[in-house]
């Protein structure tokens, strides 16, 4: 149990964050579009989902949403991950469900790790 | 009563009065003067007529005792007192003694009419009239009173004469008559006088004489004549017509006349009046006013012989002495009847002038009165009037000259308020002013369109009761919590920009709004409320909030991607890298910093410009926020082993957005540790002033040049050592501080000198009280 589902639209972030992520020794599934999230958490159920908020098709705000009203994955661990600073944004990503939020180009990449390994290791706080 | 009229009351009783004061002095204080003076007069010529008498008596007496000293009277007298009763020789010697008198002796006094001889006993012995021997004359009396001084006489010494009362109507004569009594008396060889028991016995008539002496004076007064003049019984009877001296006797009848001598056989008045009663009954002489004889009203004066029983009377009618005084008091009356004729001419004349100026001026002050201000009073007198008509006149021009300017002033003004209403009412914002009671006066078009009420719907009612107030937390605003209740209750002006206000369908209006008392002369007479809607700006600003945040997003994502693939490659899960590659890689890793650094202070810049809403005002517990402050700059003053000394337990409250406040102290705090060297010192205190909480950030660090100092606050402005000191600053982090000062009602200020480090104080509002007082929405 060791699958970590990215959502993210960019190549050079998928390519950042699969790298530093198959080093720490997870799998990594990729979804590049909102709509494609579904398909690529019924091929395989992951751990922990890194989800971006600008996304094409569905932005990540909806996306969370159905996550956390779906019966199957709602209790699945979300970090956002989105360049969208606005304190109504992380907010908003908060109410919705989400349990941590990085504004991407204000943390190094290994602030995400330490986090990711955090709820990989079942320590990162589930804000349900 | 018209002026004309109380003149000539005040004049005519004026003069009145005075001719009034007039007569009664000539009346009563010269009159009483006038009558003293006279009585005075009186008594003076009354003494001197009792002068007179008295020296015509003592002439009587003179003639009467030198007919004792006849010898021949004398030894006839001894001859018939010896010779034998009722003899002969009686009888002859009685016609001698009778005939020598008659015949040597009264042809010298013609006044004398009878001379008898009496015994001890009084009987006549003798007598120039012998028929009248045997008489008894001793006891005659009339009425109760002796008609002689008889038994006086017969015991008398040498010298003595008595005078009896003056009778009329006795046997003697028809005429009043005198008499005199003498006693006899004989020389013995000493030459000195032995009495006889006989007495001579004196009849005179001689009232004309006595009448003579008391008219005329001169016997007192020859040779005075000069002196006295005024006072003789002659200028006496000269001076009053209706003068008179008289004798009155015992019988109160008048013996002599008043004026003239009695005619014979004229009858003799009786007196009863003042003075004869005064001088019987009481002995006494008077001088004054009283009824004569004759009933008429005198002044007159009086002296008394009681014992004689003669008054001597002189009076005077009192008309004619009070003549001169009626003459004073007559020409008096005419000349007041005159002065009084006169003076209410010359008033009338006078008068006539004045009223008819006066006049002038009320008629000119009721043309003024009427509107008429070019009227103006024609009197060009020196006097007071004609002063009052230039006051006057200078008043109308004067009034004409206000009522001219404030005629242009009332113009202009209602220039000035149709344009104001013009504009309000054209205005694009909604206006609503409201009276004391908050009840509405004026809303313009706009806030009638943007409210949906009509004027007529909505005036002199309660703006707070008509349209209710939301604020942004959507709490309805209780009435006397809204901005309007507040800047009537208390004179707070507020404003505010989210707020939103209930329609008349309903519907919910976002505005802006600034709600100011009208403040009159230290009262509050109501309130204005300006508002706007703010729909559209709501929206916009929703657009732009979604514009920055895509910039943002879409800025920050490749910063991001460089970054983190930076990251990547430097922890070699591609492989190891040569020393010249990581140093390149450091040196793109912080220009991408730097960039992200420069989007992250630009964006917030472009937000705040753009976001005009006001920090919220909440309990900020200033300890707090100061620690939570320091505790994010833990790190890096760690870092630069910089020691950070911040006062503590502060226990101060403030009202204000606790966010806004701790970015502020941050940005001052972060840029004293970027600016000052390893190993330095920041001192951080807070100090209360009057209004204010002062956050004082002292640093020992480079410093601001003088010269530079004014631009620090500059939207990317650098001081030339700050940029060549930490290259990672974007000149934008005083700017923003700046920004949110403004949002909360705060301002900074510093002083610095360079190379020795520089002190920043931010002043934030504080208040004693609680603010929740003046919490306000529209």
């Amino acid at each position: 149990m060791n699958h970590i589902l990215v959502v993210e639209d960019e190549d050079f972030l998928v390519r950042a964050l699969k790298d530093n992520l198959t080093s720490e020794g997870y799998t990594v599934s990729v979804a590049m579009d909102g709509e494609a999230v579904f398909d690529e958490l019924a091929k395989k159920k992951p751990s922990l989902i890194l989800l971006d908020i600008l996304l094409p098709k569905k932005n990540g705000f909806d996306v969370l949403k159905d996550i956390r009203s779906h019966l199957e994955y709602q209790l699945i661990p979300v970090i956002v991950l989105s360049n969208l600073g606005e304190d109504s944004e992380i907010k908003k990503a908060l109410e919705l469900g989400a349990n941590d939020y990085f504004v991407k180009s204000q943390h190094p990449i290994n602030e995400v790790m330490e986090k990711v390994k955090e709820y990989m290791q079942g320590k990162g706080s589930m804000k349900m | 009563m018209k002026l004309r009229t109380k003149a000539y009351l005040f004049f005519g009783t004026f003069l009145v009065v005075t001719a009034a004061l007039v007569i009664f002095y000539a009346q009563y204080i010269a009159g009483d003067f006038f009558k003293k003076r006279t009585t005075d007069d009186f008594r003076i010529i009354a003494e001197m007529s009792e002068s007179s008498y008295l020296s015509y008596l003592g002439s009587m007496k003179v003639r009467v005792l030198d007919w004792t000293s006849d010898n021949t009277i004398r030894q006839n007298a001894k001859a018939i007192l010896s010779a034998p009763p009722n003899s002969a020789i009686r009888a002859k010697l009685a016609d001698d003694f009778g005939a020598y008198v008659r015949t040597k002796k009264m042809p010298f006094d013609k006044t004398i009419i009878i001379t008898d001889l009496l015994d001890r006993n009084g009987i006549v012995i003798a007598s120039t009239k012998p028929e009248r021997i045997g008489k008894n004359e001793g006891t005659e009396k009339k009425g109760d009173v002796e008609t002689h001084n008889f038994n006086d006489a017969i015991n008398s010494k040498f010298g003595e004469v008595f005078f009896g009362s003056i009778v009329i109507g006795e046997d003697e004569s028809p005429e009043p008559t005198m008499n005199a009594t003498v006693r006899l008396f004989d020389f013995n060889e000493h030459n000195d006088p032995e009495p006889l028991d006989a007495i001579l016995l004196v009849y005179f008539e001689n009232i004309r004489q006595v009448s003579e002496s008391l008219s005329s004076g001169t016997g007192v007064y020859v040779g005075l004549q000069n002196e006295t003049g005024r006072l003789t019984n002659d200028a006496f009877f000269q001076s009053y017509k209706t003068s008179e001296i008289y004798l009155v006797n015992r019988d109160r009848v008048m013996i002599t006349h008043p004026r003239e001598i009695l005619v014979s056989g004229e009858p003799h008045p009786e007196v009863n009046t003042l003075p004869v009663r005064e001088c019987f009954d009481n002995g006494k002489e008077i001088s004054g006013e009283y009824d004569d004889y004759k009933g008429d009203r005198v002044l007159g004066s009086s002296m008394c012989f009681k014992d004689e029983g003669i008054v001597i009377i002189v009076e005077v009618d009192k008309k004619e002495v009070f003549a001169p005084l009626r003459k004073l008091i007559i020409y008096t009356i005419i000349a007041s009847v005159f002065f009084i004729i006169v003076g209410i001419f010359a008033l009338f004349i006078f008068l006539r002038q004045t009223i008819k100026r006066i006049n002038d001026i009320v008629r000119v002050a009721m043309q003024v009165s009427a509107g008429k201000l070019d009227s103006r009073i024609g009197i060009n007198t020196k006097d007071e009037i004609g002063y009052l008509g230039m006051i006057f006149n200078d008043m109308i021009s004067s009034v004409h000259e206000h009522q001219k300017f404030l005629q242009v002033t009332k113009l202009a003004f209602e220039k000035e308020e149709a344009k104001d209403v013009a504009i309000l009412e054209n205005l694009g914002e909604g206006m609503v002013t409201t009276d004391n009671a908050g009840n509405v006066t004026i809303i313009n078009r706009a806030a009638e369109k943007m409210l949906g009420w009509a004027k007529n719907e909505i005036i002199g009612k309660k703006f707070v009761d008509i349209v209710p107030c939301i604020d942004q937390d959507g709490t309805v605003v209780p009435p006397e919590k809204r901005a309007i209740s507040m800047a009537i209750d208390s004179g707070v002006t507020s404003s505010f920009i989210n707020a939103q206000l209930g329609k008349k369908n309903g519907d919910l209006l976002p505005i802006a709004a600034i709600v100011t008392p009208v403040i009159i002369d230290k009262k509050i007479i109501g309130a204005v409320s300006i508002f706007r809607d703010v729909t559209k700006e709501r929206e916009l600003e929703q657009t732009r909030r979604d514009l920055l945040s895509l910039a943002s997003h879409q800025l920050r994502t490749p910063l991001s991607g460089t970054k983190w693939l930076i990251e990547t490659l430097k922890r070699g899960l591609h492989g190891p890298l040569t020393a010249g590659q990581t140093e390149y890689l450091d040196q793109i890793y912080k220009i991408n910093e730097k960039m992200t650094t420069l989007v992250h202070d630009m964006l917030g810049v472009l937000r705040m410009e753009g976001d005009t809403a006001m920090g919220k005002k909440e309990k900020v517990d200033v300890g707090l926020a100061l620690d939570a402050v320091l505790g994010t700059l833990d790190g890096a003053s760690r870092s630069k082993n910089i020691t950070l000394s911040a006062p503590k337990g502060v226990k101060y409250t403030i009202e204000t957005d606790s966010i806004i406040l701790q970015n502020i102290l941050e940005c001052i705090i972060s840029n004293a540790i970027n600016y000052s060297p390893n190993g330095s010192k920041i001192e951080i205190n807070i100090e209360k002033t009057p209004g204010e909480l002062v956050f004082k950030v002292k640093d020992y660090g480079i410093g601001i040049p003088k010269d530079e100092q004014a631009r620090l606050f500059e939207r990317f402005y650098r001081a030339s050592n700050a940029k060549t000191y930490d290259t990672g600053g974007t000149g934008l982090g005083l700017y923003i501080a700046t920004m949110l000062a403004k949002k909360i009602g705060a301002h900074i200020l510093f002083e610095s000198e360079k190379d020795k480090g520089s002190t920043f104080f931010v002043h934030v509002p504080y208040f004693d009280e609680p603010l929740s007082k003046n919490e306000a929405h529209v």
